[in-house]
Protein backbone atom coordinates (compact mmCIF):
# COMPACT_ATOMS: atom_id res chain seq x y z
CA UNK A 1 0.00 0.00 0.00
CA UNK A 2 1.02 3.17 -1.33
CA UNK A 3 0.18 4.40 2.29
CA UNK A 4 2.42 1.84 4.40
CA UNK A 5 5.58 3.55 2.49
CA UNK A 6 4.32 7.43 2.15
CA UNK A 7 7.14 8.18 5.01
CA UNK A 8 10.23 6.89 2.51
CA UNK A 9 9.16 9.20 0.13
CA UNK A 10 11.35 11.67 -0.72
CA UNK A 11 11.11 15.19 -3.33
CA UNK A 12 12.35 14.39 -6.66
CA UNK A 13 15.48 17.02 -6.12
CA UNK A 14 16.34 19.90 -3.29
CA UNK A 15 14.39 21.77 -5.72
CA UNK A 16 11.26 20.19 -5.88
CA UNK A 17 8.25 21.99 -5.21
CA UNK A 18 4.16 19.80 -4.49
CA UNK A 19 2.14 20.79 -7.33
CA UNK A 20 -0.72 23.33 -7.21
CA UNK A 21 -4.25 22.30 -8.04
CA UNK A 22 -4.01 25.17 -10.54
CA UNK A 23 -0.85 23.91 -12.18
CA UNK A 24 -2.56 20.12 -12.54
CA UNK A 25 -5.67 21.43 -14.33
CA UNK A 26 -3.52 23.24 -16.92
CA UNK A 27 -2.00 19.66 -17.38
CA UNK A 28 -5.09 18.51 -17.66
CA UNK A 29 -6.34 21.23 -20.29
CA UNK A 30 -2.94 21.18 -22.35
CA UNK A 31 -2.51 17.66 -22.60
CA UNK A 32 -4.54 14.87 -20.64
CA UNK A 33 -6.01 13.93 -17.32
CA UNK A 34 -4.33 12.21 -14.23
CA UNK A 35 -5.69 9.73 -11.75
CA UNK A 36 -6.98 10.86 -8.99
CA UNK A 37 -4.98 8.81 -6.62
CA UNK A 38 -1.50 9.93 -8.50
CA UNK A 39 -3.19 13.64 -8.42
CA UNK A 40 -3.42 13.34 -5.22
CA UNK A 41 0.41 12.81 -3.95
CA UNK A 42 1.79 15.25 -6.46
CA UNK A 43 -0.36 17.92 -4.63
CA UNK A 44 1.05 16.54 -1.61
CA UNK A 45 4.61 16.46 -2.94
CA UNK A 46 5.38 17.39 -6.29
CA UNK A 47 7.62 15.08 -8.24
CA UNK A 48 9.06 12.18 -5.75
CA UNK A 49 10.91 9.85 -5.37
CA UNK A 50 12.00 7.57 -2.27
CA UNK A 51 14.54 7.23 0.64
CA UNK A 52 16.12 3.85 -0.47
CA UNK A 53 15.79 1.39 -3.28
CA UNK A 54 12.06 1.14 -5.25
CA UNK A 55 10.93 -1.98 -6.87
CA UNK A 56 7.69 -2.70 -8.12
CA UNK A 57 6.08 -6.40 -6.75
CA UNK A 58 3.46 -8.45 -8.84
CA UNK A 59 3.48 -6.55 -11.85
CA UNK A 60 3.83 -8.05 -15.94
CA UNK A 61 7.48 -7.79 -15.33
CA UNK A 62 9.10 -9.26 -11.90
CA UNK A 63 12.36 -6.97 -11.72
CA UNK A 64 11.12 -3.30 -12.47
CA UNK A 65 12.88 -0.80 -10.15
CA UNK A 66 11.55 2.79 -9.99
CA UNK A 67 13.50 6.02 -8.95
CA UNK A 68 11.11 8.93 -10.22
CA UNK A 69 7.64 10.19 -9.67
CA UNK A 70 7.40 13.15 -12.48
CA UNK A 71 5.14 15.63 -11.55
CA UNK A 72 3.74 19.32 -13.50
CA UNK A 73 6.04 21.99 -12.51
CA UNK A 74 9.30 22.19 -11.54
CA UNK A 75 11.79 19.57 -12.88
CA UNK A 76 11.33 16.29 -13.81
CA UNK A 77 7.81 17.03 -15.35
CA UNK A 78 5.73 14.80 -17.40
CA UNK A 79 5.40 17.26 -20.06
CA UNK A 80 9.01 17.16 -20.49
CA UNK A 81 9.02 13.82 -21.32
CA UNK A 82 5.80 13.42 -23.09
CA UNK A 83 6.97 16.07 -25.81
CA UNK A 84 10.19 14.35 -26.02
CA UNK A 85 9.32 11.24 -26.97
CA UNK A 86 5.64 11.98 -28.66
CA UNK A 87 6.37 9.87 -31.14
CA UNK A 88 6.79 6.54 -28.59
CA UNK A 89 3.37 7.84 -26.25
CA UNK A 90 1.60 9.44 -29.18
CA UNK A 91 -2.45 10.36 -28.04
CA UNK A 92 -2.34 6.79 -26.39
CA UNK A 93 -0.20 7.20 -23.12
CA UNK A 94 1.10 9.22 -20.73
CA UNK A 95 4.84 9.20 -19.09
CA UNK A 96 4.32 9.72 -15.19
CA UNK A 97 7.68 7.82 -13.85
CA UNK A 98 11.02 6.65 -14.79
CA UNK A 99 13.68 3.45 -13.67
CA UNK A 100 16.99 3.81 -13.08
CA UNK A 101 18.05 3.25 -16.72
CA UNK A 102 15.67 5.74 -18.39
CA UNK A 103 12.99 3.10 -19.23
CA UNK A 104 9.28 5.02 -18.45
CA UNK A 105 5.96 3.99 -17.10
CA UNK A 106 2.63 5.45 -19.01
CA UNK A 107 -0.72 5.49 -18.40
CA UNK A 108 -3.17 4.43 -21.10
CA UNK A 109 -5.21 7.70 -21.37
CA UNK A 110 -8.35 5.14 -22.39
CA UNK A 111 -8.55 2.85 -19.51
CA UNK A 112 -5.94 4.02 -17.05
CA UNK A 113 -3.96 0.59 -17.11
CA UNK A 114 -0.10 0.98 -16.45
CA UNK A 115 2.37 0.32 -18.98
CA UNK A 116 6.26 -0.29 -19.33
CA UNK A 117 8.53 1.22 -21.67
CA UNK A 118 11.64 -1.03 -21.93
CA UNK A 119 14.51 1.77 -22.95
CA UNK A 120 16.43 -1.68 -23.45
CA UNK A 121 14.02 -3.17 -25.66
CA UNK A 122 13.76 0.25 -28.17
CA UNK A 123 10.37 1.63 -25.50
CA UNK A 124 8.68 -1.65 -26.57
CA UNK A 125 5.19 -1.08 -24.25
CA UNK A 126 4.04 -3.77 -22.05
CA UNK A 127 1.03 -3.97 -19.75
CA UNK A 128 2.02 -4.06 -16.11
CA UNK A 129 -0.75 -3.30 -13.84
CA UNK A 130 -4.56 -2.75 -14.54
CA UNK A 131 -4.75 0.57 -12.74
CA UNK A 132 -2.78 3.64 -11.06
CA UNK A 133 -3.76 2.30 -7.73
CA UNK A 134 -2.61 -1.17 -8.47
CA UNK A 135 0.81 0.67 -9.77
CA UNK A 136 1.13 2.36 -6.41
CA UNK A 137 0.19 -0.22 -3.82
CA UNK A 138 3.30 -2.33 -5.90
CA UNK A 139 5.52 -0.38 -4.88
CA UNK A 140 8.63 -1.48 -2.47
CA UNK A 141 10.71 0.06 -0.91
CA UNK A 142 14.08 -1.03 0.81
CA UNK A 143 15.84 1.82 3.31
CA UNK A 144 19.49 1.93 3.29
CA UNK B 1 65.29 -75.53 8.42
CA UNK B 2 66.48 -72.42 7.90
CA UNK B 3 65.14 -69.67 10.30
CA UNK B 4 65.70 -65.89 9.86
CA UNK B 5 66.77 -65.21 12.74
CA UNK B 6 66.12 -61.21 13.97
CA UNK B 7 69.17 -59.93 15.03
CA UNK B 8 70.18 -56.33 14.75
CA UNK B 9 72.56 -56.68 12.13
CA UNK B 10 70.51 -58.50 9.80
CA UNK B 11 67.27 -55.91 10.29
CA UNK B 12 69.03 -53.28 9.52
CA UNK B 13 70.74 -54.45 6.49
CA UNK B 14 66.58 -55.74 5.82
CA UNK B 15 65.52 -52.12 6.48
CA UNK B 16 68.67 -50.53 4.46
CA UNK B 17 67.78 -53.11 1.65
CA UNK B 18 64.19 -52.10 1.22
CA UNK B 19 65.00 -48.61 1.54
CA UNK B 20 67.50 -49.02 -1.58
CA UNK B 21 64.73 -51.02 -3.53
CA UNK B 22 62.31 -48.01 -2.95
CA UNK B 23 64.24 -45.53 -3.31
CA UNK B 24 65.47 -47.42 -6.76
CA UNK B 25 62.00 -47.96 -7.89
CA UNK B 26 61.19 -44.70 -7.00
CA UNK B 27 63.84 -43.32 -9.26
CA UNK B 28 62.66 -45.66 -11.72
CA UNK B 29 59.12 -44.36 -11.44
CA UNK B 30 59.94 -41.14 -11.51
CA UNK B 31 62.15 -42.15 -14.83
CA UNK B 32 59.28 -43.65 -16.62
CA UNK B 33 56.24 -41.16 -15.49
CA UNK B 34 55.53 -38.61 -17.99
CA UNK B 35 56.58 -34.90 -17.22
CA UNK B 36 54.87 -33.09 -14.21
CA UNK B 37 52.00 -31.32 -15.58
CA UNK B 38 52.37 -27.58 -15.50
CA UNK B 39 50.63 -26.04 -12.24
CA UNK B 40 46.79 -25.21 -13.88
CA UNK B 41 46.59 -21.66 -14.59
CA UNK B 42 44.39 -19.20 -12.54
CA UNK B 43 41.39 -17.72 -14.61
CA UNK B 44 41.58 -14.89 -16.65
CA UNK B 45 40.45 -11.76 -14.72
CA UNK B 46 37.46 -10.79 -15.91
CA UNK B 47 37.38 -8.21 -18.63
CA UNK B 48 37.13 -4.90 -17.77
CA UNK B 49 37.09 -2.91 -20.84
CA UNK B 50 35.98 -2.49 -24.15
CA UNK B 51 34.24 -5.89 -25.17
CA UNK B 52 35.24 -7.09 -28.62
CA UNK B 53 33.38 -6.26 -32.07
CA UNK B 54 32.80 -9.74 -34.11
CA UNK B 55 32.94 -9.01 -37.23
CA UNK B 56 30.60 -11.78 -37.37
CA UNK B 57 27.84 -10.41 -35.64
CA UNK B 58 24.04 -10.09 -37.70
CA UNK B 59 21.25 -8.19 -35.68
CA UNK B 60 19.41 -11.03 -33.91
CA UNK B 61 15.36 -10.80 -34.33
CA UNK B 62 13.79 -8.22 -31.99
CA UNK B 63 17.12 -6.24 -32.33
CA UNK B 64 16.27 -2.45 -31.79
CA UNK B 65 17.96 0.47 -33.98
CA UNK B 66 18.08 4.14 -33.65
CA UNK B 67 15.41 6.05 -35.43
CA UNK B 68 16.85 6.37 -39.00
CA UNK B 69 15.42 9.92 -38.81
CA UNK B 70 18.39 10.53 -36.24
CA UNK B 71 21.04 9.50 -38.69
CA UNK B 72 22.97 6.21 -40.26
CA UNK B 73 25.18 3.78 -39.41
CA UNK B 74 28.71 4.11 -41.10
CA UNK B 75 29.07 0.67 -41.78
CA UNK B 76 27.56 -2.85 -40.38
CA UNK B 77 24.57 -1.97 -39.49
CA UNK B 78 24.42 -2.46 -35.38
CA UNK B 79 27.96 -2.87 -35.06
CA UNK B 80 29.41 0.32 -36.23
CA UNK B 81 29.15 4.07 -35.55
CA UNK B 82 26.10 5.52 -35.38
CA UNK B 83 26.57 9.17 -37.06
CA UNK B 84 23.58 11.79 -35.91
CA UNK B 85 22.70 13.58 -38.47
CA UNK B 86 22.69 17.40 -37.79
CA UNK B 87 19.10 17.97 -36.34
CA UNK B 88 19.80 15.13 -33.64
CA UNK B 89 23.12 16.67 -33.00
CA UNK B 90 21.52 19.96 -32.19
CA UNK B 91 18.62 19.03 -30.44
CA UNK B 92 21.03 17.01 -27.88
CA UNK B 93 23.01 19.93 -27.59
CA UNK B 94 26.81 17.33 -29.74
CA UNK B 95 28.64 18.65 -32.42
CA UNK B 96 27.63 18.03 -35.57
CA UNK B 97 29.38 14.80 -37.13
CA UNK B 98 28.99 12.85 -33.14
CA UNK B 99 29.14 8.96 -34.00
CA UNK B 100 28.16 6.87 -31.41
CA UNK B 101 29.86 3.44 -31.89
CA UNK B 102 27.83 0.42 -31.61
CA UNK B 103 29.76 -2.93 -30.66
CA UNK B 104 27.77 -6.06 -31.12
CA UNK B 105 24.22 -4.55 -31.12
CA UNK B 106 24.78 -2.00 -27.98
CA UNK B 107 25.86 1.13 -28.25
CA UNK B 108 28.61 2.33 -26.21
CA UNK B 109 28.00 5.69 -24.40
CA UNK B 110 31.33 5.93 -23.19
CA UNK B 111 32.51 9.43 -24.74
CA UNK B 112 29.50 10.66 -23.21
CA UNK B 113 29.30 9.66 -20.25
CA UNK B 114 28.77 11.96 -17.21
CA UNK B 115 32.30 13.08 -16.12
CA UNK B 116 32.12 13.57 -12.73
CA UNK B 117 32.04 17.05 -12.10
CA UNK B 118 32.23 18.17 -8.48
CA UNK B 119 32.66 15.47 -7.03
CA UNK B 120 29.69 13.40 -8.55
CA UNK B 121 30.07 9.53 -9.70
CA UNK B 122 32.31 9.43 -13.19
CA UNK B 123 30.90 7.80 -15.58
CA UNK B 124 31.90 4.16 -16.22
CA UNK B 125 32.18 1.51 -13.53
CA UNK B 126 33.03 -2.27 -13.56
CA UNK B 127 30.06 -3.70 -10.86
CA UNK B 128 30.77 -7.22 -9.85
CA UNK B 129 27.88 -9.52 -9.44
CA UNK B 130 25.84 -7.93 -12.53
CA UNK B 131 23.20 -10.51 -13.90
CA UNK B 132 21.27 -8.34 -15.90
CA UNK B 133 18.21 -7.99 -13.33
CA UNK B 134 17.41 -4.55 -13.38
CA UNK B 135 16.84 -4.13 -9.42
CA UNK B 136 19.67 -6.27 -8.59
CA UNK B 137 22.11 -4.16 -11.14
CA UNK B 138 20.87 -1.25 -10.22
CA UNK B 139 21.51 -1.71 -6.53
CA UNK B 140 24.50 -3.52 -6.92
CA UNK B 141 25.81 -0.05 -9.41
CA UNK B 142 24.89 2.05 -6.43
CA UNK B 143 26.85 -0.07 -3.60
CA UNK B 144 29.58 0.30 -6.34
CA UNK B 145 29.83 4.11 -6.83
CA UNK B 146 28.85 4.76 -3.18
CA UNK B 147 32.23 2.12 -2.35
CA UNK B 148 34.06 3.79 -4.96
CA UNK B 149 33.14 7.97 -4.33
CA UNK B 150 33.20 7.56 -0.38
CA UNK B 151 29.33 8.68 -0.97
CA UNK B 152 26.31 7.48 1.22
CA UNK B 153 23.94 5.35 -1.46
CA UNK B 154 21.33 8.19 -0.60
CA UNK B 155 23.58 10.42 -2.08
CA UNK B 156 24.46 8.41 -4.75
CA UNK B 157 20.53 8.06 -5.44
CA UNK B 158 20.21 11.87 -5.59
CA UNK B 159 23.51 13.05 -7.55
CA UNK B 160 21.66 10.36 -10.17
CA UNK B 161 18.97 11.96 -10.04
CA UNK B 162 19.55 15.92 -9.82
CA UNK B 163 22.13 15.33 -12.44
CA UNK B 164 19.55 13.50 -14.72
CA UNK B 165 21.79 10.57 -15.49
CA UNK B 166 20.74 6.87 -16.38
CA UNK B 167 22.69 3.84 -16.16
CA UNK B 168 22.84 1.91 -18.94
CA UNK B 169 24.18 -2.08 -19.68
CA UNK B 170 27.13 -1.70 -21.95
CA UNK B 171 28.58 -5.62 -21.92
CA UNK B 172 29.40 -7.61 -18.87
CA UNK B 173 30.36 -5.69 -16.15
CA UNK B 174 30.25 -2.69 -17.33
CA UNK B 175 28.32 -0.16 -16.35
CA UNK B 176 28.26 3.53 -17.90
CA UNK B 177 26.34 6.56 -16.63
CA UNK B 178 24.27 8.27 -19.54
CA UNK B 179 22.53 11.59 -19.53
CA UNK B 180 19.12 10.95 -19.80
CA UNK B 181 18.62 13.23 -23.01
CA UNK B 182 21.22 11.17 -24.87
CA UNK B 183 20.35 8.01 -23.67
CA UNK B 184 16.80 7.84 -24.58
CA UNK B 185 17.10 9.36 -27.52
CA UNK B 186 18.97 7.09 -29.33
CA UNK B 187 16.66 4.25 -29.23
CA UNK B 188 18.59 0.31 -28.83
CA UNK B 189 19.11 -2.55 -27.56
CA UNK B 190 21.25 -3.24 -24.41
CA UNK B 191 23.14 -5.70 -23.32
CA UNK B 192 19.80 -6.62 -20.74
CA UNK B 193 18.03 -7.54 -24.07
CA UNK B 194 20.72 -8.96 -26.36
CA UNK B 195 22.25 -11.13 -23.47
CA UNK B 196 18.92 -12.23 -21.68
CA UNK B 197 18.11 -11.62 -18.23
CA UNK B 198 17.93 -14.30 -15.21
Amino acid sequence: MIEEIEELIIPATPDSRPDTPETIAEFESRISHLPEEYKNLLLKYGPFAFNGSAELSGGGINDLCLTVCRGIGSQYTIAEVYEEMEDVFGDHWIPFADDAYGSVYGFDRNDETIWFFDIEAGFTPTKIFNSMRAFLDAIIVEPD
Amino acid sequence: MARITPSGNAGSKLVRAILDLLHVSKKMNLKALPPAPKRPQLPAPKPSGRPIRDPHWKPPSGWHRPARSKGSFTGAEGNSPFKLNDATADHLGLPRGTEIDFVNGTPDFGPFTHKGLGGQPPGTYNVDGINLNRTHDYNATVSTIADTMGMSKAAVREALRINKINLHHFSGDIMQLVPTNIHRNIHHSGSVHLEGRN
